[in-house]
């Protein structure tokens, strides 16, 4: 966790640095997501902690990677952002 | 084609909005506060249709959401008209600012009210709220104009949500300067050629130039659209890095 929110901090550092120039740095901060890394008997999976999502359910690896491409296209006024596909899980 | 509904969609950003969705494959309804001919020329542009109205008259919400139903349920609601009055906080006078929240915040309680319904009908929505980087990090003398957009943020949140079990996804978008028709106001405000005025601008904003009408759109295309059915209750800050450095 502290190194998650650790890399926030660096973008926004890197971002400013760099404003200048042609290059942005941004961050996606995904909620739990239905990837290999939560294990199939994860708490992040079970029914009561899903009921505490707005959208009732995990995220999708897709839903992730649409977030990535859109920052990478469509990017040029973002500077520090952080973009969060997260099922509601952090409003 | 699924619906789209655009408030404040004459000139600016609305109007960038009306053409992007529609490009993506959306029929657009635009609104404006009247319709001087810029509207009416965008429907056709577009082959949507022009439902001018007030939306701080309390029937403007309904009466909108009835005049596009023939063309099916609203999918897509972009929260964009907006009014703004700039003067010291001591200055501003009680009409100015109930007006600004009057259009901006309540007049958008009830448009969205009344384009719930056909979303749940759907089983699925989005409302995409215009903010504004000044709504994240406040602005001196625009105190109501940053209040009404700073509760467009909560209502964002709160909606996203009450709405978000239904799959009625809401998310705003806070920008910050805009190259659009509001800029020669301001010029002429401060006694500067637009020119002069960007660069005033500019220099304010960390990646040095100003947001374009465009740029904003495709935030919404992309808060409108299937790339981010995980996104609810977030507030999108394409500021140039006016907002997300400085918040």
């Amino acid at each position: 966790m502290a190194a998650k929110g650790a890399v926030l901090g660096l973008i926004k550092s890197l971002a400013m640095e760099v404003a200048q120039t042609a290059i942005r740095v941004n961050a996606v901060a995904p909620g739990p997501t239905d990837t290999p890394l939560l294990a199939p008997d994860s708490l992040w999976r079970e029914p009561e902690y899903l009921a505490t999502l707005p959208l009732g359910r995990l995220v999708r690896p897709e839903e992730i990677a649409s977030a990535v491409y859109y920052l990478a296209t469509e990017e040029s006024m973002y500077c520090g952002e952080v973009l969060s596909p997260n099922a509601g899980a952090v409003i | 084609m699924p619906v789209a509904l655009i408030t404040g969609a004459a000139q600016g950003l609305g109007r960038a909005t009306a053409l992007r969705l529609a490009a993506d494959g959306f029929t657009v309804a635009v609104n404006d506060l009247t319709d001087d001919g810029r509207l009416t020329d965008l429907a056709e542009r577009i082959s949507g249709i022009a439902v001018a109205a007030d939306i701080s008259d309390p029937g403007a919400g309904p009466a909108m959401v009835e005049a596009v139903a023939h063309l099916g349920p609203v999918e897509v609601l972009v929260a964009n008209a907006a009014a703004m009055a700039m003067s010291p906080f001591l200055e501003s006078k009680p009409d100015e600012w109930w007006h600004q929240i009057d259009v901006n915040l309540s007049g958008h309680f009830r448009i969205i009210q009344a384009v719930i319904p056909g979303m749940r009908a759907l089983g699925h929505g989005r409302i995409v709220i215009i903010s504004s980087g000044w709504g994240v990090i406040g602005h001196p003398n625009a105190t109501a104009y940053a209040a009404s957009k700073a509760g467009l943020i909560a209502l964002t949140k709160g909606l996203g949500r009450e709405l978000g079990p239904q799959g009625i996804l809401t998310n705003a978008i806070a920008p910050s300067f805009i190259d659009t028709e509001q800029l020669r106001v301001d010029a002429a405000d401060a006694g500067l050629t637009l020119d002069e005025m960007r660069r005033v601008y500019s220099e304010l904003i960390p990646v040095r130039r100003l947001a374009s009408p465009d740029d904003i759109a495709g935030a919404v295309a992309f808060l409108a659209g299937p790339g981010s059915s995980a996104m609810v209750g977030q507030i999108l800050q394409p500021s140039g890095g006016v907002t997300r450095t400085r918040a």
